[in-house]
């Protein structure tokens, strides 16, 4: 009996220290790069009170890229969590990679524009000044991300017809859409010449 | 406008502290951070 006490002893220790290691679980994370800057000031805070490690992934919402969460989602890429777009959120669900019965909203994020230094304030007013200052624009450079996606619309008529690429600068006119482009994915340069011979 | 969202994946492995860090970052406390960041908090709407 004597004997049996300290094993006892040893086997609870034991027992106690691979249950704080089962709860002291690594968190994955994909997030975009909207909120990531609210989710780095606050995940050392959550860490702290439940003892946990957050392991982040970071990719944009939408898109292209190889790093776009629902490219890694789609080709096997795990995680826990994922903070990104709310409208991918739901066609993430669709696709059956994420349960939108889990989703919560957690901000509201408007798009911004900036010019060169030193060019005119423009003004994007209302939606139709956004336009005309689009149109009026030489060149233009938006994400193919949210923004761009609520941007491409405004930007030309035919744009169902465009495909995104990453970091696309291009023309926005009325009638001749993607008409210049600074890089363009594969994609996009089967597109305008597709739209060259169409036109 | 875009709304910021978090979700569980379907392939979650810690659904508890995956619902806690969402339910973290959707609550009052972390409003300050949002506004800090130029976005609007829902928490206070």
């Amino acid at each position: 009996m004597t004997l049996r006490t300290p094993t006892r002893w040893l086997f609870t220790v034991a027992t106690l220290l691979t249950a704080s290691t089962v709860s002291a679980a690594d968190v994955h994370v994909m997030i975009s790069a909207g909120f990531y800057g609210v989710y780095s000031e606050l995940s050392p805070a959550f860490e702290r009170a439940g003892g946990h490690r957050l392991v982040t992934t970071r990719g944009p919402s939408m898109g292209d890229s190889p790093e776009a969460i629902p490219a890694r989602l789609a080709r096997g890429e795990t995680a826990d969590v994922v903070i990104l777009d709310g409208g991918v959120v739901d066609e993430l669900g669709r696709k059956g990679f994420v349960r939108t019965d889990t989703k919560i909203e957690l901000a509201r994020s408007l798009i911004g524009m900036v010019v060169r230094a030193g060019a005119a304030k423009p003004n994007i007013g209302s939606v139709q000044a956004l336009r005309n200052t689009l149109v009026a624009a030489k060149s233009i450079a938006y994400s193919d991300s949210g923004s761009g996606t609520y941007l491409r619309p405004r930007c030309s008529r035919s744009s169902a017809s465009q495909t995104k690429s990453s970091a696309r600068v291009e023309r926005c006119e009325d009638r001749r859409p993607a008409s210049r482009s600074l890089r363009l994915s594969r994609a996009a340069k089967r597109r305008s010449a597709s739209n060259r011979s169409a036109n | 406008m875009i709304f910021f969202a978090g979700a569980l994946t379907s392939t979650a492995k810690q659904p508890g502290e995956a619902t806690a860090l969402i339910h973290f970052l959707a609550s009052p406390e972390a409003a300050a951070a949002i506004k800090k960041a130029g976005l609007t908090p829902l928490s206070q709407r």
